[in-house]
């Protein structure tokens, strides 16, 4: 039979143990949370699918711009057949005016285009973006990842936090597929 | 450890030789044997399924006893192309309806899935970029919130190696998504169990 000091004893070993215990999976499951921040300008540059994107915006740009060019080169040569002629040929001014018109709507049009190709890829790369530094934040146990546009967004971060590099060989990893 | 030939499960790089039909398929469908790809970009699921000759023999006898010569007989008229499906899965409603706003859209996103989307997808073999020759949509309609698209290549310079398939999706604006299959995994398949 245990007697009174015994059993004082014991009680706060069981306490002991409880806490000890308390402790260990709490500190097992707490899973400490890091902080980090990454250059966004670098990220974005780097990116594998801003880089395939801007190859296609130029492929299509150019392919506008060579039409629009040709329209151009033929208002000149229509204007110069003109000056020659010193404007008797009242079918070449109408057929000037005609084409100059064209070029001036299609120089409209490409405009437009552009802009609405840019905007779209634009919005393709940062919803590729948003969703891998998204995973990469889940995967590597971060409770925040800042973005610093360079813009006083962030005043100060010590460089050890910049994961900028890291970041930005996951996103192009699981850009090209491989992770 | 060894493999567990009742599953037909690969388990630390042991790919067992010969699997019976069910088995072969259920190999070929497990994400951790590098045979099926998936991406989560924003709100839509994009997977791709390579299905290697004897899974498409599996799949067309939906039998788990295939005679020898029927499977080799139907290998020699697949052999020269290489199949994939791509899956596209939205959270929720039919696929063709998801995220439009007029009807006028409805019409047009039947005619990109039905024909128009076979240009946006490629698949890139040792530096060549090959084009996708046989294309079919599957439809499920409102039956389930994701739509199957069937795709075949021709076969590269290197049909065991490194590829990649690249899908430029513009109809849900999510830019040119790539999915890449080691060689090394293509090169250990299991061989199907034949009678």
């Amino acid at each position: 039979m245990f007697g009174v000091k015994e059993r004082f004893g014991m009680i706060i070993l069981y306490i002991l143990i409880t806490l000890i215990s308390a402790y260990l999976v709490y500190d097992h499951f707490s899973q400490k949370k890091k902080m980090g921040y990454i250059v966004i300008q670098d990220v974005y540059n780097q990116f594998g699918l801003k880089k395939d994107l801007q190859k296609k915006y130029e492929t299509s740009h150019t392919a506008r711009k060579r039409v629009l060019d040709s329209l151009a080169m033929g208002v000149r040569m229509i204007g110069q057949k003109i000056d020659a002629e010193k404007g008797k040929d009242t079918a070449d001014i109408r057929l000037f005016k005609m084409k100059r018109l064209e070029f001036y709507q299609r120089q409209q049009t490409n405009g437009q285009d552009d802009s609405a190709q840019m905007k779209q890829y634009d919005e393709q790369i940062l919803t590729q973006l948003d969703q891998y530094v998204n995973d990469y934040g889940k995967e590597n146990n971060y409770l925040y990842i800042l973005g610093n546009g360079g813009n006083g967004s962030i005043m100060h971060a010590d460089e050890s936090q910049n994961i900028t590099a890291q970041v930005t060989q996951y996103v192009n990893e699981r850009y090209e597929g491989k992770k | 450890m060894t493999s567990e030939e009742g599953t037909g499960t690969r388990r630390d790089n042991v790919v067992p030789d010969k699997l019976a039909p069910s088995q072969y398929v259920s190999w070929i469908e497990d994400k951790n044997n590098g045979m099926e790809k998936e991406k989560k970009i924003d709100d839509i699921v994009f997977s791709v399924q390579y299905r290697p000759v004897p899974y498409v023999i599996c799949e067309e006898e939906k039998k788990n006893e295939i005679s020898d010569s029927l499977a080799k007989r139907r290998s020699a008229e697949l052999s020269g192309m290489q199949y994939m499906n791509l899956k596209i899965e939205v959270p929720q409603g039919e696929l063709l309806k998801y995220g439009l706003t007029k009807n006028a859209q409805y019409e047009d996103r039947v005619n990109y899935f039905s024909f128009g989307m076979q240009k946006d997808i490629q698949l890139v073999e040792a530096g060549d970029t090959l084009p996708c020759l046989l294309f079919h949509y599957e439809r499920v309609y409102d039956i389930a919130p994701y739509g199957v698209f069937l795709l075949a290549f021709p076969k590269g310079k290197d049909a065991e190696g490194d590829k990649t398939l690249i899908f430029s999706d513009n109809e849900f604006n999510k830019g040119i998504i790539k999915f890449h299959f080691e060689g090394k995994d293509i090169k250990k398949l299991p061989q199907l169990e034949t009678i």
